[in-house]
């Protein structure tokens, strides 16, 4: 199987999502989609305002990973299609910076596979935040 | 034996480099050994959290270095 690339470089734009949506209305077995968009917070910390988060990532390593949970996540839920797209380099607050799209014939498949991918996404993908601050100052990211 | 070593996020700002590539001596024999190395090179990386993957797979620090492994050191995930 082709390897996917995740990476989209600066935020993922609204029309992309609606593009990505409008390609399934082809897909009539399909019942239920699930989105889920990230999006950067504008935190606010010691006194100064995230104004951007910039992405790195091993990407290599992380488009295997990203292989490896699709496959997971189709072997344990019901689902049409999934798609995941994260982005690369500067993100300003209020951007999108992932989107993750699964669809099933079924609500309920679509909804707790969104939940496991996200979960997973965050905690396994070698992707890297930093969060910039007005003063241009910056501290990175971590998920907890 | 020729390893690549890759260094990502916040620790770059320890290693001011992305990626090196380093011939070590026969005595370096595993992943350990070889952090051992990069410690000594880079002090200020003992203060980060990381882990180690090889090959592009977290690493145990016991599994032993292969001729053109590819280590990477991986601080916190910070996607989504």
């Amino acid at each position: 199987m082709k390897k996917k690339n995740v990476f989209i470089k600066g935020a993922i734009t609204p029309d992309f999502i609606a593009n990505s949506i409008a390609k399934h209305q082809t897909k009539t077995t399909i019942g239920a989609h699930d989105i889920f968009l990230g999006q950067v917070r504008a935190d606010e910390i010691d006194g100064k305002t995230v104004t951007a988060i910039e992405y790195t990532a091993y990407e290599e390593m992380a488009n295997t990973k990203f292989d490896e949970i699709r496959e997971a996540t189709f072997d344990k839920f019901d689902l049409t299609c999934m798609h995941i797209y994260h982005s690369l380099g500067a993100v300003k607050a209020g951007e999108i910076c992932l989107f993750v799209f699964v669809s099933s014939p079924r609500r309920k498949q679509a909804i707790k596979a969104m939940e496991h991918l996200v979960e997973v996404i965050k905690a396994e993908s070698p992707i890297f935040g930093k969060e910039i601050f007005e003063d241009e100052t910056h501290q990175w990211k971590v998920n907890n | 034996m020729l390893v690549t070593i890759k260094y990502f996020g916040m620790l770059v700002e320890s290693t001011k480099l992305t990626q090196e590539t380093i011939n070590i001596s026969t005595d370096t024999t595993t992943i350990q050994d070889l952090e051992n190395i990069v410690l000594v090179k880079y002090p200020t990386l003992q203060n980060s959290t990381y882990n180690i993957a090889q090959n592009q797979k977290i690493a145990d620090k016991k599994q032993r270095l292969n001729n053109g492994d590819e280590l990477a050191f991986l601080p916190p995930f910070a996607g989504g």
